[in-house]
């Protein structure tokens, strides 16, 4: 034929779509057990007996009926597909349905696919596959896509999609669901399971709060832990002892002091000689990547498992205050690890206010996790009150200037409307794959901009740059902010890394006010590089630069607000 | 009032709240017996008799299964009327309380 077949992947959210589809074209997705992970469509090739297709991971949704942006983009790729793939979440049959009957009215060639199959066995139910296929009239496949059972027989049944037909009125969907579900699914009694003893539990008004707190100290207590002992124990020698004797006796030969000094720097300090290749890495592998690892790792389990709804659905009070509902929690939980994804993770948002609320709590509430290891590191050194204090005021900060954003800005608080998946045992596999993508994401990402982040200092240092916006920004930063002047370059290159940026303040020998006024300055006055692209480009440039004024104000306000209170206390006698 | 308490305060579903909205067309007629679902006691049925006003909520709702006629379980409420728990089948989910006061039900007696 010749032709490539465009096959769109459909169905409810959190069904595992983009399980199917990982599976079908070895593309490598992020999946996790919430409704909205993906919300970014993904297209993979797949080849089978002479025909090529082209395969989209659709973003969930639960009708033809667009009320986001994300559902807009997903009904726009089934009406342009040629082939309608519908995965339909099998324990959950009877909901699942209103969906493939609005595709069947499509008329496009189609398959059913009936994933979670493994799972009807041990939740009661059992679903007669030959007569659903005659209902529907198109071919319909069983498949655990977690396991991997059924995907071969859904390749085959591709080439044998047909159009489907309307099979009742719009208005007679949910009678006529309930007839077919009557036909062919039979369900037997059974006892409540461990699992959803815990699912209970976790979602209790009382018992809930309680356990996110829990969780939320632990996986933070975990992280540190586990971070810190990663990081002295396995990073810092392989790059002390191994990496960098290598790296400094490769470039000894090199004859030109500008580029050896470009990539290996001055000096043996790895953290202040500021090379590409020592001071870059450095930060890269042994200050940052620990504490990434971690944070995904146990990120991922919390995602697999199921427990972020919950969290959103306890935090869906408080959320309401600052004019959100609970789901914008997780973005906001996101945008711990990083802000990049959090931004984008927004877009299953409806309204543009809530979006704008949303994100200028992602961007305040929290540093992101590279800052957070930085403030971590650099500030113990301080003692554990003076982390907390740059922590708490932070939160502190974002849900005063959200309190005060829900009030100004004119619009309905949205509803929480959620669904709430079962609790799933996750797959050790999946597991490390999904911390494998993340990971290559990270290098892929962090190390050009280091490089460039140096490169980019060393040139303005070369050509006094620096000097002239040292000098323009002496004033302002030691009237209003009470920090050195020399602190400048480094707000520049915060703009490239905003990690490494807090990594340099380490040589300035800051008094622990002036390092929480730093950090909480460096958090906020502007979003990196790449959040800084994203925001434009999910918000728009004038609502996005709206949200950058609003957190770089906040950012003076609190800073010379602590740096007068820093004053003031000194002057009364205090310690900072 | 103290500010804080103003801060939490939100309408619990008043009989003037409910009688202002209007029940989307086609819907079964509300009987006098006919209460918002946040009336309904935690682990009770419910048969749905209407969803209040035509917005998204509704559409959102419809696309959940939640129309008229539907069975519903109240699954749990959260505190400081946050959230309402709700399945329908074997789907559980978790609607705002402002939406939750909008779905009228009957409430259907243990046998």
């Amino acid at each position: 034929m010749g032709l490539t077949k465009k096959v769109a992947i459909v169905g409810n959210p959190n069904v595992g779509k983009s399980l199917v589809f990982s599976r079908l074209t070895g593309v490598g997705v992020i999946s996790a057990n919430y409704p909205g992970t993906t919300v970014d469509t993904k297209t993979g090739k797949l080849v089978h007996a002479g025909e090529e297709f082209e395969l989209v991971d659709v973003p969930g949704i639960y009708s033809l009926e667009a009320l986001s942006r994300a559902d807009e983009a997903a009904i726009h790729i089934i009406d342009t597909c040629d082939i309608v793939v519908n995965i339909i979440d099998a324990t959950n049959l009877e909901r699942n349905l209103n969906l493939t009957l609005g595709l069947l009215a499509k008329a496009k060639p189609m398959v059913v696919c009936l994933n979670l199959w493994d799972d009807t066995a041990h939740k009661g139910i059992s679903i007669d596959l030959a007569a659903i296929e005659e209902i529907l009239g198109v071919p319909v496949v069983a498949a655990s896509a977690l396991r991997g059972d059924g995907i071969p027989r859904l390749v085959d049944k591709l080439h044998s999609a047909r159009p489907g037909r309307a099979l009742c009125k719009p208005a007679d969907t949910w009678a006529h669901i309930g007839a077919i579900v009557e036909k062919v699914q039979k369900l037997s009694h059974r006892h409540h399971t461990a699992l959803e003893m815990l699912a209970d539990f976790t979602i209790h008004p009382a018992g809930g709060l309680v356990f996110a707190a829990l969780v939320l100290a632990a996986v933070f207590a975990i992280v540190r832990v586990m971070g810190e002992s990663l990081a002295s124990r396995v990073c810092e020698p392989l790059f002390s002892h191994l990496y960098n004797p290598f790296i400094l006796h490769l470039c000894q030969h090199i004859p030109l002091t500008f580029v050896k000094e470009l990539l290996v720097g001055r000096g043996a300090d790895p953290l202040a000689s500021f090379g590409i290749l020592s001071t870059g890495v450095y930060i890269a592998t042994v200050l940052v990547f620990p504490y990434f690892v971690s944070f995904y790792l146990l990120f991922g389990l919390l995602e697999d498992v199921g427990y972020l709804p919950r969290i959103a659905v306890v935090l869906d009070t408080l959320f309401h205050r600052l004019g959100l509902h609970g789901y914008s929690s997780i973005p906001v939980m996101l945008g711990l690890g990083c802000k990049v994804p959090a931004f984008l993770a927004t877009r299953v948002l409806t309204t543009k206010r809530e979006k704008i609320l949303t994100m200028s709590l992602i961007l305040m509430s929290a540093p992101c996790l590279p800052q957070s290891a930085m403030i971590i590191s650099l500030g113990m050194r301080y003692g554990t009150s003076v982390v907390v204090a740059v922590f708490a005021i932070l939160f502190l900060l974002a849900i005063g200037t959200n309190v005060i954003l829900n009030k100004v800005t004119k619009g309905v608080t949205p509803e929480l409307f959620m669904e709430i998946p079962a609790y799933r045992l996750p797959s050790l596999r999946l597991m490390a794959r999904k911390l494998w993508i993340r990971i290559v994401e990270y290098f892929a990402e962090v190390f050009p901009m280091i490089a460039v982040g140096v490169l980019v200092i060393n040139i303005l240092d070369a050509l006094s740059v620096i000097r002239f916006v040292t000098n323009a920004l002496d004033k302002p930063l030691s009237l209003l902010l009470g920090l050195p002047r020399e602190i400048a370059p480094v707000l520049i290159l915060g703009f490239l890394r905003k990690d490494v940026s807090i990594a340099l303040l380490a040589p300035f020998g800051l008094s622990a006010g002036q390092f929480v006024i730093a950090c909480v300055f460096m958090v906020l006055y502007i979003p990196c590089i790449a959040s800084f692209f994203t925001l434009i480009k999910e918000l728009g440039a004038l609502a996005a630069f709206r949200v950058m004024a609003i957190v770089f104000g906040s950012a003076v306000a609190i800073g010379a607000l602590l740096n007068g209170a820093f004053s003031l206390g000194k002057m009364w006698g205090f310690s900072v | 009032m103290t500010a804080v308490s103003r801060f939490f305060k939100r309408c619990a579903g008043c009989a003037a709240h409910l009688r202002r909205k209007s029940c989307a067309p086609g819907t079964l007629k509300p009987c006098l017996k006919s209460v918002s679902v946040t009336r309904i006691a935690n682990g009770g049925s419910a048969r749905v008799v209407c969803v209040q006003g035509d917005g998204r909520a509704a559409k959102q709702l419809a696309a959940m299964g939640i129309v008229p006629g539907a069975t519903i379980v109240k699954k749990g409420a959260s505190l400081l009327r946050g959230p309402i728990l709700l399945t329908k089948g074997s789907t559980q989910f978790a609607i705002g309380y402002d939406m939750a006061l909008r779905v009228l039900v009957d409430k259907i007696d243990k046998q």
